[in-house]
């Protein structure tokens, strides 16, 4: 009961540095935040003219159009993107696991989207699905196939950001491999000494090994692919026809174009509650499919 | 092992070295298309060219003039080395925390952490800004430096107590017998076993600082208090945009990082030989 | 034990820091520091979006305001162009914006109408050593709202026709001129659009862009507009007979068979009009002066002229304007209009025109601009037909831009008719408009 005890308060003195930037950096600004949620607000007239104004925006939210459309789109975004790269992540960070020659530079190249400013990333696509110009339809048409004109067609805008963002994975990639770096060999070779094959093995030791590296990248990945921004504000800007309007650039354009700064953060909440019901799901499943090899706790 | 085996594992691996190499051509060609724009002329940018007609390498030392750029490069050291030791320290020792004791509203605490990853930055930024402005760190450094000292970003918590979690208890209940306390513990087993994760924080937050554009932009009034993110942008007017030299600017940016990377990453081949010895 | 007590000094000494410091705000400290020094000094600060080329004059004006004016002392803080309007917004809403910063058109009505900047009528008033009939007139009006002047000038655009040389002489054609009309233009474009042997467009004779201030003109020459004069109704107006056969027209200049310019999206990634221009593959342009520091910096040999008219003769033309204004909530406003008056004033406009940069905004420098420089004439000239787009003269302005292009949108993808679209578009403007 003691060691118990003193073990409790080791635990909170640990978690500390965070706890104090949590009260100081962050719990202000999200009840900030969330006050605003019920008010009006021009913000380029400064914090004087904030006035609240009950539930309003979250009554015009819900009588928005453009909302429902924000949310289809992102809803699409992260229900497709979101298990598209973390499989292709995880056989990527397999391949670099292995142990050959030249493998440092293979992981360096896969590395370096990543290292390229999202904007810099952007410009270079757009120049790279150009539907007449493009390297890609150039490529698609040398094995006869006739590319679509990508980002400038309503129903291609969307898979085009979603294939382009597959270029970008290398920190998943990375955060796997450094997964994977903690699977003991001694666990592959006692399976194949037992007869278990390229596939058996997969399924039985690296999956449940690096189950929680893959845990963290799902929550990641559900966090990041509803908040996805950068790309569409810099290439498609939403468009053409809404088709790319994801809910943060929406917010966005409520914030920083039409300065509803009140609007934005009802919409900044609604879409708070949407990732932790997702997050939510993810943590509850976890027992039954993450294994911590060093304790039996429950997430 | 017999032959077949080994056969087999060969074919396996000739297949993934062919897609690894399929893959770093798709992942090269656009890199290759950024270098050479960066030593086209402007009128060439746009140009049906994918190769300069002119190799123009005087855009790198044009870029590298236009700019104070060791100005902008000093000032980026400033905030990075406090940065990454805060956020790499911090974020280990409360990783520890969350993967190692019970405590009261533990769950709830986590949940908590990972909540705050889940409000978008757009609504809290003019807050955070507010605040910031309140304690008079409005241009200065302290609000790109200070909060990495207070447990270094959800996202590195969560991923260093995720490795955390997944290392024996053995090895730490074999120090606790050898008369080590908590803190020793950490410091001496737990560290020293995390260092692929603890890398890959070290990396991402490089990364992050070395490129961040909205922090600086949004702190730093003065030019001369500029990072490199930021001076860099300079070629970007509200009417013109100097591509190539921008190109070139991106590039220069992206060399330490990738250097960064390369040295880096061999503590990832480290790390598991430390702790395969360690387990086996 | 120790290292724990150590742990725990580190964060206790770290969140003293940040108490110490917040229990007294910067702003204040720092003035009553400086204010032990210089007991009378005034800070100011002003700001502008900016590349490389442009903040230097800004920074010499700086010092030279500083010298002749002993008692405030300036600090000019530029911002990167693609983060200027986050980096105001954000200031603004925690009331710690410059003194004095720079607005173009895109959100001036807008801050006039929230109150964000101080009408400068009372301070022009009182200041009989500063005439602003020096500026030039359409420029000056450009900035009024309501009858009250809001900004001083600084930079200005005026769009005119741009054509490439070396591409008309390849044709054998005459170079544009001043009696063009629109329907002259697209023949011409017409003959200048060529084909290689795949069928493939190798070269554009015009670019119709789906920028809005281009196709105002183009609407203007033909005696219409998207909104009424004040901004109150686009019933009639976005969907009158006269606009939808006029966009009818533009829009085939850019599809089907006989296309004369690229689509919007197309000319986007070719790097925009002014990049297929410098390469040669793009004849003709209607854009802002902005344009020329690239050209001037390329192979291209180009000319200007005055945008077409109309059918009947009428002609529209459009500034694109940016100007000093006054943060309404400065604490310093009489030594801010000092500022904002030096900034605009003679000097400074001779100085930033100096390198043919940018054009001067007072007349008597723009006339000698005129005489001496043969591409600048017509552009200046173009600005005795400037009127103001809708944005500049309403607050619904941004709602019937947004709708517009919109529509324009869903003409190019094909979604609708230039008709329907335009219809639901005025139905759309009318029935949100507030005032």
């Amino acid at each position: 009961m003691k060691h118990k005890s003193r073990s409790e308060k080791a635990g909170y003195l640990f978690i500390l540095p965070w706890f104090l930037g949590l009260l100081l950096f962050t719990i202000g600004p999200m009840i900030f935040s969330l006050i605003l949620s019920f008010s009006k607000w021009d913000i380029i007239t400064g914090i004087g003219s904030i006035e609240f104004v009950g539930l309003d925006n979250f009554v015009n939210i819900f009588k928005d159009e453009l909302f429902y459309t924000s949310l289809k789109v992102t809803f699409i975004f992260a229900l497709v993107s979101v298990p598209l790269y973390q499989i292709i992540s995880l056989l990527v960070a397999m391949m670099l696991n292995m142990r050959t020659k030249g493998m440092n530079f293979f992981r360096l190249i896969f590395f370096m989207p990543s290292v390229i400013p999202a904007v810099a990333v952007s410009m270079m696509w757009i120049m790279i699905l150009n539907p007449e110009y493009g390297i890609l339809n150039k490529a698609l048409s040398l094995v006869g196939i006739e590319g679509p004109a990508w980002l400038q067609d309503p129903k291609y805008a969307l898979s085009a950001l979603i294939v382009m963002g597959i270029w970008g994975i290398g920190n998943t990639i990375i955060i796997y491999l450094s997964g994977l770096q903690g699977v003991p060999e001694e666990l592959y070779e006692a399976a194949q000494l037992d007869g278990a094959g390229i596939v058996r093995r997969f399924f039985s030791v690296t999956i449940p090994m690096i189950s929680p590296t893959i845990f963290f990248n799902l929550i990641m990945g559900i966090i990041g692919g509803f908040q996805y921004f950068t790309q569409a504000f810099v290439m498609t800007n939403g468009g053409p026809l809404n088709s790319t309007l994801f809910y943060n650039l929406f917010l966005y354009n409520k914030a920083f174009k039409t300065y509803e700064m009140g609007y934005a953060s009802a919409l900044s909440w609604i879409l708070f509650a949407i990732i932790l019901i997702f997050t939510l799901i993810v943590i509850r499943t976890s027992s039954a499919w993450v294994y911590y090899n060093g304790d039996d706790d429950k997430d | 092992m017999n032959i077949q085996t080994s056969l087999k594992k060969n074919i396996a691996k000739l297949v993934a070295l062919v897609i690894l190499i399929g893959g770093s051509l798709i992942v090269l060609v656009p890199l290759l298309w950024t270098v050479s724009t960066s030593l086209k002329t402007p009128g060439e940018v746009f140009g049906d060219n994918f190769f300069p007609e002119v190799w123009k390498w005087s855009n790198y030392s044009d870029a590298v003039n236009a700019i104070p750029f060791f100005t902008f490069l000093k000032n980026t050291l400033i905030v990075l080395v406090p940065v990454l030791i805060g956020t790499v320290f911090s974020s280990a020792l409360c990783a520890y925390g969350f993967a190692r004791f019970k405590f009261k509203g533990k769950r709830w605490l986590f949940l908590v952490l990972l909540a705050t990853m889940m409000l978008p930055g757009q609504v809290t930024m003019i807050p955070m800004f507010i605040m910031f402005k309140e304690v008079g760190w409005v241009d200065t450094f302290w609000p790109l430096i200070i909060p990495s000292f207070f447990g270094g970003g959800a996202f590195n918590i969560f991923l260093i107590r995720q490795f955390m979690r997944g290392i024996p208890r053995d090895l730490d209940e074999a120090a606790f017998m050898d008369g080590a306390n908590r803190w020793q513990i950490f410091m001496k087993v737990m560290l020293p076993l995390s260092k692929p994760p603890l890398v890959a924080v070290g990396i991402f937050t490089f990364m992050g600082v070395w490129n961040d554009f909205q922090g600086p932009l949004i702190y730093l009034n003065s030019t001369e208090k500029y990072t490199l993110a930021l001076g860099l942008s300079m070629f970007k007017g509200l009417y013109n945009i100097e591509w190539n030299m921008l190109m070139a600017a991106t590039i220069l940016i992206m060399l330490p990082v990738l250097i960064v990377f390369f040295v880096a990453q061999k503590y990832f081949i480290e790390g598991i030989s430390i702790s395969s010895a360690m387990k086996g | 034990m120790k290292k724990w007590a150590i742990l725990l000094v580190v964060t206790m000494m770290a969140t003293l820091v940040l108490s110490a410091c917040s229990s007294g705000s910067s702003e204040t400290k720092n003035e009553s520091q400086s204010g032990t020094a210089d007991q009378e000094k005034v800070q100011l600060k002003f700001t502008v979006w900016g590349d490389v080329a442009s903040a230097g004059p800004e920074v010499k004006l700086t010092e030279e305001f500083n010298k002749s004016h002993p008692n405030i002392e300036v600090k000019f803080e530029p911002v990167p162009g693609d983060g200027y309007g986050t980096k105001l917004t954000t200031s603004l809403a925690a009331g710690q914006a410059p003194d004095v910063f720079l607005i173009g058109e895109g959100d001036y009505y807008k801050y006039v109408d929230k109150g964000v900047v101080e009408p400068l009528d009372s301070y022009l008033e009182a200041d009989k050593s500063f005439d602003t009939s020096m500026f030039q007139k359409d420029l000056l009006d450009m900035g009024h709202i309501n009858g009250k002047t809001y900004y001083l000038p600084k930079d200005f655009n005026p769009l005119s026709l741009w054509y490439n040389k070396k591409l008309f002489d390849a044709a054998g054609m005459e170079y544009p001129n001043e009696n063009w009309t629109w329907d002259d233009l697209n023949a011409a474009a017409k003959k200048l659009t060529l084909k290689d042997d795949k069928g493939k467009i190798k070269q554009f004779g015009f670019n119709a862009t789906k920028w809005e201030y281009p196709i105002f003109t183009y609407l203007w020459s033909n005696g219409t507009s998207i909104s009424n004069e004040d901004g109150t109704k686009a019933e009639g107006f976005m969907n009158s007979d006269k606009t939808i056969a006029a966009m009818e027209k533009y829009v085939a200049m850019s599809k089907g068979a006989d296309k004369v310019s690229p689509t919007p999206q197309d000319a986007e990634t070719l790097g925009g009009d002014g990049s297929m221009f410098m390469t040669d593959k793009l004849a003709m342009m209607v854009t802002g002066r902005w344009v020329k520091y690239d050209l001037d910096r390329s192979k291209v040999d180009y000319g200007t002229s005055l945008i077409p008219k109309g059918a009947d003769g009428e002609r529209g033309g459009i500034i694109a304007a940016a100007g000093w204004a006054i943060n309404a909530n400065s604490k310093h406003k009489q030594e801010a209009y000092e500022l904002v008056k030096w900034l605009s004033g003679k000097e400074a406009q001779v100085l930033r025109s100096e390198k043919g940069l940018v054009l001067p905004a007072t007349v008597n420098e723009l006339e000698e601009v005129k005489k001496t420089e043969v591409k600048d004439k017509p552009i200046i000239d173009m600005m005795a037909f400037a009127k103001k787009p809708v944005t500049m003269v309403s607050s619904n302005g941004s709602l019937f831009v947004e709708e517009f292009n919109k529509a324009m949108e869903k003409i190019l993808l094909d979604q609708s008719s230039v008709k329907d679209a335009l219809n639901e578009a005025a139905k759309n403007v009318d029935s949100k408009i507030t005032k």
